[in-house]
């Protein structure tokens, strides 16, 4: 159940710092594109920036670097936000843990804030960690009421599967909206838009990217991302939703290496919640960008043709 | 001097308190407020380590109770307020019938305890799953005879709230490993075809005829123990999965299962705490009542003329509520006459 | 085999650094119970715990297991029942490898992403390990 108290600390603000996502803007241009126009309709306006970079937290990830050497790009990106005095909206897990938490850390470690603020202020400026910031899921999750009155496209029909994804309820324990082991909020949203949740085993289970292996040890990823699709399969849903782009291009791209390699017919598509609310808010079918996705296109287009186009 | 000792709770040792003062001639206000006498021990359908029927021994003690004279019960009754100090206080009863006061030389604070909700344990899907169930509500199915037929495997989950400090309580809940064997017996008399699973870290049981009790769980009635606090619970179609380590082979092990019984830990009464300031007594960082002295004056309270009884100060089983109910019966009758 | 139980070692930097006793640790194992990955892990957390606890410092650093948990996936984390952050224990241990100059162990090493030299150096070897099983390439 999601903890309302978490809930009603979340502002509806007329303005919000939109931060882009590698992985989103690279390989699923949809998920940008409907975050900004769904925040839009339902009466917040995304600023972007041309100055952000990534969240800096994929080399900690990666195992690239220490994580102290993301802090300064998190806190570059941060006071973007704080410099036009505006809380922060994510599309992306990963942004949403890294920022939350090496702000967190900053915030409270006043020596590493320090020596992290000496390299900002090289360049002209200054992190105070005044910016709050929020999943695109918690920003919905908020303005549910207002999703209900925009709804376009009603989802009538529609089997959707959820998945959270780990840096979500993991990761979040200090700030993550809901419960870590059994959040509803996304099937909540669903509901509310007249799909049909469908409930599978391995709903908690993590995509398969994590623990850098699908950079380190590709096997072990593809094993684990075979026996979550395995389960989603035996549930049958028309669609698969995600909060995060890269939990998405994991259970996306994932499916055809997975039939190429093994023989098997994995053909269930992934949308990002973004594009899943772009979709019944009426957005254009080119700003839902289909067309980047690789696995169960045919099922999306008859999911469009129900929903109407 | 007033010669009437006030009894709190109608539990099994408030009971035997009352029991044991007016037997021995005093004068008892025995107070309770659910309706009806019995606390925890009346929701209970067998006992352990002897599988006796609950229901019939403690309808037996509150015959008893009703039947010696001396004893007044008054159901549905709260204390307000207490004044005055050892062997002269006054004290203030709320009924729905009214208030009244009373003059008593002594009380007994036997309050019992509660079974913990575990709706913070969302990883074992309690509260989503109907299949998911506390041993108190599994008690009541097996006395409803509700218990899964056919050959049903249930997986018997200790430690839920006991032993951890994160979400539940420090403390060892003491009666946990004996009653999940008593309800894996039960499971396995009612129903031969089931297969009964007990997931345990370790297993405490320490009182005359425990041991011997698990034992016989595992070897006569071949319920199954395996060593590894369970992790989650999934839900998957009509079954669920219960996931853990067996931490004795170090290796990740998965049962399918279409029960799963949460032992849930005992927690202080509700509103100890409430009933501990009108008492002016201390409690534990729990909420427990605290002993004066934890060896040898167990059942006296950090106020004169205070005792304690029962599972309101510890976690414990019937037989220690019992024996406390009496040692506390002794100091009262000492301290009026 | 017979370990011994010796001085303690890293035991000592690891409850430094996370500000905790190590010995909270009940042993229960409901961490690698839950744990998504736990089949492919050679040590289960608590088992990293208890082998830090008798000393056994190498089989830990040795261990495939440090170096494939602990990226705040924080499911063991957040079910410890004491409160363990396993997520920082694994990142001093990784630490404390590298000092002794122990190799990452993963399944299919591409050190490209580890020893921080640019990818472009060793662009051939990343795709060399990427290409090898087949399929489409996917690094990120």
């Amino acid at each position: 159940m999601p903890r309302l108290d978490k809930v009603a600390q979340i502002p509806k603000p007329e303005q919000i710092f939109f931060f882009k996502s590698c992985v989103a803007s690279n390989k699923y241009p949809g998920i940008e594109a409907c975050g900004t126009e769904s925040l839009r309709i339902l009466g917040v306006e995304p600023v972007e920036s041309d100055e952000q970079t990534c969240c800096g937290g994929f080399v900690t990830f990666a195992n690239v670097a220490a994580p102290t050497a993301s802090m300064p790009a998190v806190a570059r990106n941060l006071s973007l936000a704080e410099e036009k005095n505006l809380d922060t909206c994510v599309v992306c897990n990963g942004c949403w843990t890294f920022l939350n938490e090496f702000g967190h850390f900053m915030n409270n470690n006043a020596e590493v804030k320090g020596s992290v603020n000496m390299m900002l202020n090289m360049m002209g400026r200054e992190y105070k960690g005044t910016s709050h910031v929020f999943h695109i899921a918690e920003m919905y999750y908020r303005l549910k009421d207002d999703i209900s009155k925009h709804v376009l496209r009603p989802l009538k029909g529609v089997k959707i599967a959820t998945h959270y994804g780990c840096h979500y309820l993991g990761g979040g324990k200090y700030s993550a909206i809901d419960d870590a082991q059994m959040p509803t909020y996304m099937e909540e949203l669903i509901d509310l838009m007249g799909g049909t949740v469908v409930p599978y085993a391995a709903n908690r289970e993590c995509c398969g990217t994590g623990f850098t292996q699908i950079i380190n040890g590709k096997d072990l990823s593809l094993d684990h991302t075979q026996r979550k699709l395995d389960s989603v399969q035996e549930a049958d849903p028309d669609m698969l939703i995600v909060q995060c782009p890269y939990c998405h291009s994991q259970l996306d791209r994932v499916q055809q290496q997975l039939n190429f390699r093994q023989g098997v017919n994995y053909q269930t598509p992934v949308l990002h919640i973004a594009q899943l609310v772009g979709m019944a808010l009426g957005l254009p079918v080119s700003q839902l960008a289909f067309a980047a996705h690789v696995s169960g296109r045919e099922r999306l287009e008859n999911v469009l043709d129900r929903v109407g186009r | 001097m007033s010669k009437k000792t006030l009894v709190i709770g109608g539990g099994i040792a408030g009971i035997t308190a009352a029991q044991k003062i007016a037997q021995n001639g005093g004068e008892v206000i025995l107070i309770e407020k659910e309706g009806e006498l019995g606390g925890n021990f009346a929701k209970l359908a067998y006992t352990f380590p002897v599988l006796a029927d609950a229901k019939m021994i403690v309808t037996r003690e509150i015959q008893t109770a009703k039947a010696t004279s001396g004893i007044e019960i008054l159901p549905q009754t709260e204390l307000r307020g207490v004044s005055g100090s050892a062997g002269d206080f006054t004290v203030e009863l709320n009924s729905p019938s009214g208030t009244r006061s009373e003059h008593v030389g002594a009380i007994i604070v036997a309050a019992g305890f509660h079974y913990m909700e575990p709706t913070a344990y969302t990883e074992y899907s309690y509260g989503r799953s109907p299949k998911v169930v506390t041993s108190l509500e599994f008690e009541k199915m097996a006395a409803e005879n509700r218990l899964p037929k056919g050959n049903a495997r249930v997986v018997f989950v200790h430690c839920v709230g006991s032993r951890d400090k994160a979400k539940g309580y420090r403390y060892c809940s003491k009666i946990c490993c004996s009653y999940s064997a008593k309800h894996a017996i039960m499971m396995k008399k009612a129903n031969p075809d089931s297969k009964a699973y007990v997931f345990y870290i370790d297993i405490r049981a320490l009182g005359k005829g425990y041991e011997e009790f698990i034992r016989d769980a595992m070897e006569v009635y071949n319920v199954r123990y395996i060593r590894g606090r369970v992790a989650k619970v999934i839900e998957s179609g009509s079954k669920l999965i219960v996931r853990a380590e067996d931490s004795l082979i170090g290796n990740p092990v998965e049962v399918e299962a279409d029960l799963v019984v949460l032992a849930s830990a005992m927690e202080p009464p509700e509103g100890s705490r409430d009933l501990a300031g009108i008492l002016g007594i201390a409690t534990d960082e729990y909420g427990f009542f605290q002993e004066a002295e934890v060896n040898v004056r167990p059942c006296h309270s950090s106020k004169s003329g205070i005792f304690l009884a029962g599972s309101c100060t510890q976690p414990m089983e019937i037989a220690s509520a019992v024996a406390m109910g009496g040692l506390a019966a002794s100091e009262a009758l000492t301290l009026i006459r | 085999m017979r370990l011994r139980i010796d001085e303690d070692g890293i035991r000592n930097v690891v409850e430094e650094a996370i500000g905790k006793s190590l010995t909270a640790c009940l042993q229960c194992s409901k961490c690698g119970g839950g744990c998504s990955h736990s089949e492919e892990f050679d040590l289960t957390p608590r088992q990293v715990v208890e082998s830090l606890l008798d000393c056994q410092d190498q089989n830990v650093l040795d261990s495939r297991m440090i170096w494939l948990c602990g990226r705040h996936c924080s499911g063991c984390q957040a079910v410890c029942p004491v409160g363990l952050p396993l997520n920082d224990i694994m990142a001093v241990l990784r630490e404390e490898a590298l000092k002794l100059d122990i190799e990452p162990k993963y399944e299919q090493p591409s050190l490209v992403y580890h020893k921080f030299e640019h990818c472009a150096k060793h662009r051939g070897e990343g795709e060399a390990s990427e290409s090898m099983v087949g399929g489409e390439t996917q690094p990120a």
